[in-house]
């Protein structure tokens, strides 16, 4: 088969430049493990609130034995429980929901944090917020007539407000 | 217009287009830096994720 010169030259450089980008991705996944979130851990919607974990009472923000901390959330239509949460700036943060109800997602307006919140299976991202400040956190798969509503609000402290509301029993 | 010889058509044609060339290095230029910005200057800054 006959390719044109120049048409092979820029079939090359558009494979380099292909190539370049995949490998500095490569690169960022493998030495610094930041890659799209990925969970596989099943749990039954339908029993959510009888769930030690996704419990009512057991929902929002907890500090684990080792220290990090942990965000448990439930989306359902038409909301995210809990719908205000105070987290603290530069502090990495597990982040699990799960759904009651249909399919969900959660992207976190100018952060990375963005997953699908599948029924049936609990999604989890780990991810820091570098910047101090008020986020919406928006419903990003359609659930259903109030989706356009569903939404909550991530508000990112000073670590020193952050213990300080810890210590107050503020979540 | 200039009117080109048969011998200056000829050689024009044989030789590499330096025009198409400078289009596409300048697209590859834009398209690189543009995307090393969206990396480096707007994901990275926004806290890691996995």
């Amino acid at each position: 088969m006959h390719i044109d010169g120049t048409e092979k030259k820029w079939v090359i450089l558009s494979f380099a430049m292909a190539f370049a980008m995949m490998g500095i991705l490569a690169a960022y996944a493998i030495n610094k493990n930041i890659h799209p979130p990925s969970n596989v851990e099943t749990i039954d919607s339908t029993t959510l609130h009888l769930s030690e974990e996704f419990n009512e009472d057991n929902i929002g923000i907890k500090r684990e034995a080792d220290g990090s901390l942990r965000v448990t959330m439930v989306a359902a239509r038409y909301g995210f429980f809990p719908h205000n949460l105070k987290i603290p700036v530069d502090t990495p943060i597990k982040f699990r929901l799960a759904s009651a109800d249909v399919l969900h997602g959660v992207h976190t307006a100018f952060t990375n944090m963005n997953t699908m919140v599948v029924p049936g299976y609990i999604s989890e991202v780990n991810t820091t917020f570098p910047k101090v400040g008020k986020f919406p956190m928006f419903c990003n798969e359609y659930c259903g007539l109030g989706h356009d509503y569903m939404w909550s609000q991530l508000n990112v402290v000073s670590k020193e407000d952050f213990e300080k509301s810890m210590k107050e029993g503020d979540k | 217009m200039v009117e080109l010889t048969p011998e200056e058509q000829e050689a024009a044609i044989a030789e590499a287009p330096k025009g198409t060339w400078a289009i596409l290095l300048v697209y590859a230029v834009f398209m690189v830096l543009g995307w090393l910005y969206m990396f480096y200057g707007y994901f990275l800054p926004h806290g890691p994720v996995n």
